[in-house]
């Protein structure tokens, strides 16, 4: 590479005093390997006019999820749920929300990631969960919204008759 | 109230406690017939074990219906 001796005080204009071929290795173009913590994907899916409602005390699946697969096994997965509204009916005590991968509970084994509890104000609030995952795997993962019901009422997932929701996953470098 | 709160009073009423998972809205047989997995069980990995084929006699959608009219 190229370089331009610089003056005193000179800053550097990339343009003009700069020449030569950044080194793939350095993310130049046509790199193939990055820093840690570079994003290197992002996979994005979103329901619309969705109710889904349960009386299950166990989890079931809802019908947002994506599917991504890893370029390194020692990649992270970091995945945001948000927006919709999460309703739980007087004769339910909460709702409990979770992420898993394939057949893994990403969250706790019986509350999962996120809760939502009974008001008298019949609360409906926006969906909101988000988990870093490792799945050291390079083959094809799906990532799917699982929600219960704790305490035998029902409980609604998902937008109701507006909104979005929106999962994301973003696979980070090692 | 909307109509799938009715639907959710209606059924615990008449069978309480009972497990199920709604998809969409229930306002006709044939949704009650199709949007609706029974919980049957729970696999080790907590997810409910479901099916599409109700195991609960007593719950019919003639049942179900009654009781969403009185509400």
């Amino acid at each position: 590479m190229a370089l331009t001796r610089l003056g005193l005080n000179q800053s550097i204009n990339l343009a003009s005093n700069v020449t030569g071929t950044l080194a793939t290795g350095n993310g130049g173009t046509g790199a193939t390997s990055f820093a840690p913590g570079k994003i290197l994907q992002t996979v994005t899916s979103t329901i619309t006019n969705s109710t889904e409602s349960t009386t299950s005390a166990s989890f079931v699946a809802s019908s947002l999820q994506l599917n991504i697969t890893p370029s390194a096994t020692s990649s992270k997965i970091l995945i945001f749920v948000i927006g919709g509204q999460a309703y739980v009916d007087a004769n339910a005590e909460r709702m409990h929300t979770t992420i898993y991968r394939d057949s893994t509970n990403l969250g706790d084994s019986s509350r999962g990631l996120a809760n939502y509890s009974t008001n008298s104000a019949k609360p409906s609030v926006p969906h909101s969960m988000l988990v870093e995952d490792s799945p050291s795997s390079t083959s094809q993962i799906n990532y799917r919204c699982y929600y219960d019901s704790d305490g035998g009422g029902s409980v609604y997932w998902g937008t109701g008759s507006m909104g979005k929701m929106t999962m994301t996953a973003l696979e980070i470098g090692a | 109230m909307t109509n799938i709160e009715k639907f959710w009073k209606a059924i615990l009423i008449v069978k309480p406690n009972t497990q199920l998972t709604v998809h969409g809205n229930i306002t006709s047989e044939e949704d009650f017939n199709n949007n609706i997995k029974w919980s049957t069980g729970v696999a080790e990995n907590g997810i409910a074990i479901t099916t599409t084929t109700n195991p609960h006699s007593e719950i019919t959608w003639t049942a179900v219906k009654a009781e969403m009219d009185k509400l």
